[in-house]
């Protein structure tokens, strides 16, 4: 082999090293690079996803109108329940004086939320007092009211017997 | 000072230059050199065009990673918001539909009088609510000239089922009081239906 020939191939041994060199990125890029692209663009798609969840759950909750009212006025009826007892329904009739009631009488049906209730009134004053109670006693229920005159007093008062359900 | 006397080493060339050209390609091998070089260009003009773009993903992928992390836990704050949002407002309409299926002897009493004429008396009234129907009774004293009015209306909230006259119950009447020799008690008897 002669000096030209070695020449020739350690040129072409060059050209072939510049080759790789060049070509060397590239397949890193192919090998390497690509496969963290691929994660690297789920990612970003798994982002938007939530992005897109959030705008959808945001729009959801701001459906709702008059939350904090609404969660007052729940407040405010659950105190109304817990309030509705046998002791605040005698404590109103009787605590008022605005009402002329006579012979309030209550029984609490054992083992029950009824109670039964009885009294003798004048007719605006029974009025009057069913109407505030109905409007400060929300959730107890009406199960049947029976009114006669009073015998004694016939045109001027009302016996009355009332049975409600507590809540 | 002394002067300097070493004399310097004589270089001799053991390898003289050739006489001829060690290298000679062939000519074909100038043309694939320039377009090897032309490639080399074009490649690294690639290559750093797909760096910058892969240096953006790089950059895209970090902000993502840092938006994920907030998004996670805006969409924690967000959905327990909903459910206490959901919550409060079934509450709100369970305590609506309970407020309203319970029913206030009001409107009943207040239509109880229109059922009455001038010339009648009222004397039991009984009222009594089964579920979402009631049954109102009310025993009136009347002279016997005069027919029993007839119902036409219901209260608010209500639809009129049915009403009737009935001879009316023993308790129903007024204990000790003597009725007009020209009147007569008599039931009517309604039945309502919650709306």
């Amino acid at each position: 082999m002669n000096s030209n020939t070695r020449a020739q191939i350690a040129a072409i041994l060059g050209i072939l090293l510049l080759a790789v060199i060049t070509v060397a990125p590239w397949l890193a890029a192919s090998h390497w690079l690509k496969p963290q692209e691929l994660k690297w663009k789920a990612i970003i798609t798994h982002k938007e996803e939530l992005v897109t969840q959030m705008l959808a759950l945001d729009k959801e909750a701001s459906s709702y109108q008059n939350i904090t009212e609404k969660k007052e006025a729940n407040l405010t009826f659950r105190r109304n329940m817990e309030t509705t007892t046998l002791d605040s329904l005698q404590g109103f009739v009787n605590s008022s004086p605005k009402y002329q009631v006579f012979n309030f009488k209550t029984i609490q049906i054992p083992d029950s939320k009824e109670v039964k209730f009885s009294m003798a009134a004048s007719y605006n004053s029974l009025g009057q007092l069913l109407t505030d109670m109905w409007n400060n006693f929300q959730f107890m229920e009406l199960n049947s009211m029976i009114m006669q005159p009073n015998p004694n007093r016939p045109d001027d008062e009302v016996i009355t017997s009332v049975s409600v359900r507590l809540p | 000072m002394k002067p300097f006397t070493k004399k310097l080493p004589i270089i001799i060339d053991l390898q003289p230059e050739p006489q001829e050209v060690m290298l000679r390609l062939p000519e074909w091998m100038k043309y694939f050199f320039v377009l090897l070089y032309i490639a080399t260009l074009t490649g690294l003009a690639l290559l750093l065009q797909e760096s910058f773009d892969e240096f953006k993903l790089y950059q895209e992928m970090v902000q993502a990673r840092r938006m994920t992390e907030d998004t996670v836990r805006q969409i924690n704050t967000l959905q327990s918001k909903l459910v206490e949002n959901k919550t409060i407002q079934r509450e709100y309409e369970l305590y609506k539909m309970r407020q309203k299926q319970i029913t206030r002897p009001g409107p009943i009493l207040e239509w109880i009088p229109s059922l009455i004429s001038k010339t009648q008396r009222a004397n039991t009234i009984t009222l009594v609510q089964t579920g979402d129907s009631t049954s109102v009774r009310v025993t009136v004293e009347k002279p016997i000239t005069e027919p029993i009015g007839r119902v036409s209306t219901a209260p608010p909230d209500y639809l009129l089922q049915s009403a009737g006259e009935e001879t009316p119950k023993y308790n129903e009447l007024p204990k000790g009081q003597k009725v007009n020799i020209n009147n007569e008690f008599t039931a009517l008897v309604i039945q309502l239906k919650k709306q």
